[in-house]
């Protein structure tokens, strides 16, 4: 497939390591019958291969839909602008505003995605193997049997019991956690470059959340798949993620490796966050005293804040924070935050992460 | 399965009893009698009429006696089973014929005119449904919605002698020749507009029922996870989301056949179709108790096995409902 949008010196270089998903002033927004809602507002971050990346925020901070734009999974009264490059072996493919059959080309087969509730989201008329042969006979081109073959070691892979007879079962007779396996399966079966997570422990409990996390990190080493772990669990982020990109109000807020978020957090959103994470003593007792929360309310979308989002509840807010927004900045290689207020030492953390 | 098609099969009994009992007491309730004419009958006569028929006994010794009769059972030499023949009794009307007659030769009519309508309903129904769903609030949508209104809202003994007018009154008399607006059974043609009448209610109920089930389908997670597979949209619509979509109509085909069974009374009236809805309206206006009594019984019958088909059928396209 040749491209058009292909950017002339792409580091295609073995030395540098060219990111799998470049997003450059992505916003997103959507038309409603109150006028239009900016979910998401100048997205701009890379993804690298292999890399794990958590994305944190609370509900409505355009998590979810920044990476259903990407996917082209948007509904139908959202739209995306700017600009989001998915690298393959060297060839840039600008996903957003690709027509519709080149982008099912790579849907599934070149980046892919899960989802949160994974009792709706296998369709529950076909059997598992009709779900998953359908990616290999559609991206791949492979017969019957070659694709019953494939699903099925995909299917021990992601350590489904009995594999065999799963392929022939349909969706209702599988619990959660194997029916989150059977996606997971499902969309590593072209083993993608990107794979796009979003919530996908949050339905199951806790058990087996465990287990499809350790998964996700497994299977990570063994396809140097890039993961995008959309979550608001911080615990999540914390046990499998490399790096991790706190985002509030549709934009990003801090982006920084995962011991630097639990460590030296920058953005006075981070901070609450990580304060207002319950947490046992080392006698198994909670703390006493009450759990520290964020004052106010999170954004409304439809009637942002003129500065920061975050300024109405920050108690480092100034007056300038009040009129400009503060664009996202690195202040070292690995560190960015999109706050105006000066660095934060660790110390000035009510706690540490344990 | 079987154990759950056969006890449908049992209930099924007690329900034909209702629905004989209510009409028997309600045909009986209507004012007049089989041998009410103009000139009144002499006494004698009229009671020698009432006394063959077992009209001169209480209604509770005559409902006995009718539904004793129903159900023949007879034994022949050498055979294991007995033999069920169903009787329900002579004609008051027609005296030397008998009911069962006349469902037998007025339902093989009825059947074809019903099954043309269905299928016409659902390939109509279903096509434009769709059609209105995936281009959501644009002008298809809203002309296929504004028609089904109509469908819905105006009944058929308006819209049979209607489209009669309009073909003989404004269109020539070529157009009686091309679409003939009454009989059955000369040409294929004269098919065309009971079927259509009938069927104008269901295209338009499985029409808005298609959109409805097929919107709610799209927007669900399953389809989301097939785009974000990378299937094609038509692999999706037909593979993903058709199935889920048509379920509702699966289950709306009993209630369709009831109703497409008592449009079939009206409509083959209105164009002089020989159907059993001929002889049932014929038989209600003359008290032909019998009559009215078999084609009843006949139609209930019928709409059970229907519901029981569409049950089965539901089963066996639903795997949730195939396990319980």
């Amino acid at each position: 497939m040749t491209n058009t949008n292909q950017i002339p010196n792409s580091n295609i270089g073995k030395e540098v390591v060219s990111p799998v998903l470049s997003v450059k002033d992505l916003t997103v927004s959507f038309r409603t019958n109150d006028g239009p809602v900016s979910a998401v507002n100048n997205m701009n971050f890379e993804i690298y291969p292999g890399d794990t990346v958590g994305v944190v925020g609370e509900s409505g901070s355009g998590k979810s839909q920044t990476f259903l734009a990407i996917m082209g999974l948007l509904a139908q009264n959202g739209e995306a602008t700017g600009s989001a490059i998915l690298n393959i072996e060297g060839k840039d493919h600008e996903l957003v505003g690709m027509d519709l059959n080149r982008l099912n080309k790579l849907r599934g087969s070149k980046m892919s995605m899960i989802f949160q509730d994974p009792m709706t989201s296998l369709n529950p008329y076909l059997k598992i193997s009709t779900q998953m042969c359908e990616v290999l006979r559609l991206h791949q081109g492979m017969g019957k049997a070659a694709a019953q073959q494939k699903a099925l070691k995909f299917l021990d892979l992601v350590r489904i019991p009995e594999a065999k007879a799963r392929l022939n079962q349909y969706p209702h007779e599988l619990s959660g956690g194997m029916r989150q396996r059977v996606m997971i399966a499902m969309s590593l079966l072209c083993e993608p470059a990107l794979l796009i997570a979003d919530e996908p422990t949050t339905a199951l409990d806790v058990t087996v959340q465990a287990q499809v996390l350790r998964l996700l990190h497994d299977l990570k080493t063994d396809f140097n798949t890039a993961i995008v772990l959309i979550t608001h669990d911080l615990g999540v982020v914390a046990g499998v993620c490399d790096r991790v990109q706190v985002m509030y109000g549709g934009r990003l807020a801090e982006i920084a490796r995962v011991d630097d978020i639990f460590y030296n957090p920058q953005h006075p959103y981070t901070r609450g966050l990580l304060e207002s994470t319950p947490r046992l003593n080392a006698d198994g007792s909670s703390k006493h005293a009450d759990l520290p929360t964020i004052k106010g309310q999170p954004p409304n979308l439809q009637n942002l804040p003129a500065g920061c989002a975050f300024a109405p509840r920050c108690d480092h807010a100034t007056e300038h924070c009040q009129k400009e927004i503060p664009t996202l900045r690195y202040f070292n290689e690995n560190h960015a935050k999109a706050c105006f207020a000066e660095g934060f030492s660790q110390s000035t953390l009510l706690h540490g992460a344990d | 399965m079987v154990r759950y098609f056969l006890s449908r099969l049992l209930i099924a009994i007690p329900t034909l009893l209702a629905v004989i009992t209510l009409s028997f007491f309600l045909v009986r309730a209507a004012p007049g009698n089989p041998f009410d004419s103009e000139k009144p009958l002499p006494p004698t006569i009229r009671a020698n009429l009432d006394a063959k028929y077992g009209l001169d006994k209480p209604v509770f010794e005559q409902f006995t006696n009718y539904v004793g009769g129903l159900v023949k059972f007879s034994k022949e030499e050498g055979s294991w089973l007995p033999t069920v023949t169903l009787d329900f009794g002579p004609s008051y009307q027609y005296k030397d014929r008998t009911v069962t007659y006349f469902i037998q030769a007025g339902f093989p009519v009825s059947l074809k005119l019903g099954l043309m309508a269905i299928a016409i309903a659902l390939v109509i129904g279903v096509g434009a449904g769709s059609l209105a769903a995936l281009r959501q609030n644009t002008w298809m949508d809203y002309t296929v919605m504004g028609f089904s209104m109509t469908g819905i809202t105006v009944p058929n003994f308006v819209v049979g002698p209607i489209l009669q007018l309009i073909v003989i009154s404004i269109l020539s008399a070529t157009a009686v020749q091309l679409v003939p607006i009454t009989g059955w059974g000369d040409s294929w043609k004269q098919a065309i507009m009971p079927v259509f009448v009938l069927a104008l209610p269901q295209i338009a109920y499985i029409a808005r029922q298609t959109r409805g089930s097929m919107i709610e389908v799209l927007r669900s997670n399953y389809i989301r996870t097939a785009r974000a597979k990378g299937v094609p949209e038509r692999t999706m619509i037909i593979r993903h989301a058709l199935k889920a979509a048509l379920l509702p109509i699966v289950s709306y085909l009993g209630p369709a056949v009831a109703a497409i069974t008592t449009g079939s009374v009206v409509v083959e009236k209105i164009f002089r179709i020989p159907g059993i809805g001929t002889h049932f309206v014929n038989g209600a206006l003359n008290r032909d108790y019998t009559m009215v009594m078999g084609v009843v019984i006949f139609f209930g019958a019928l709409i059970i096995i229907a519901n029981l088909i569409v049950d089965v059928l539901y089963g066996l396209l639903d795997p949730r409902v195939r396990a319980a």
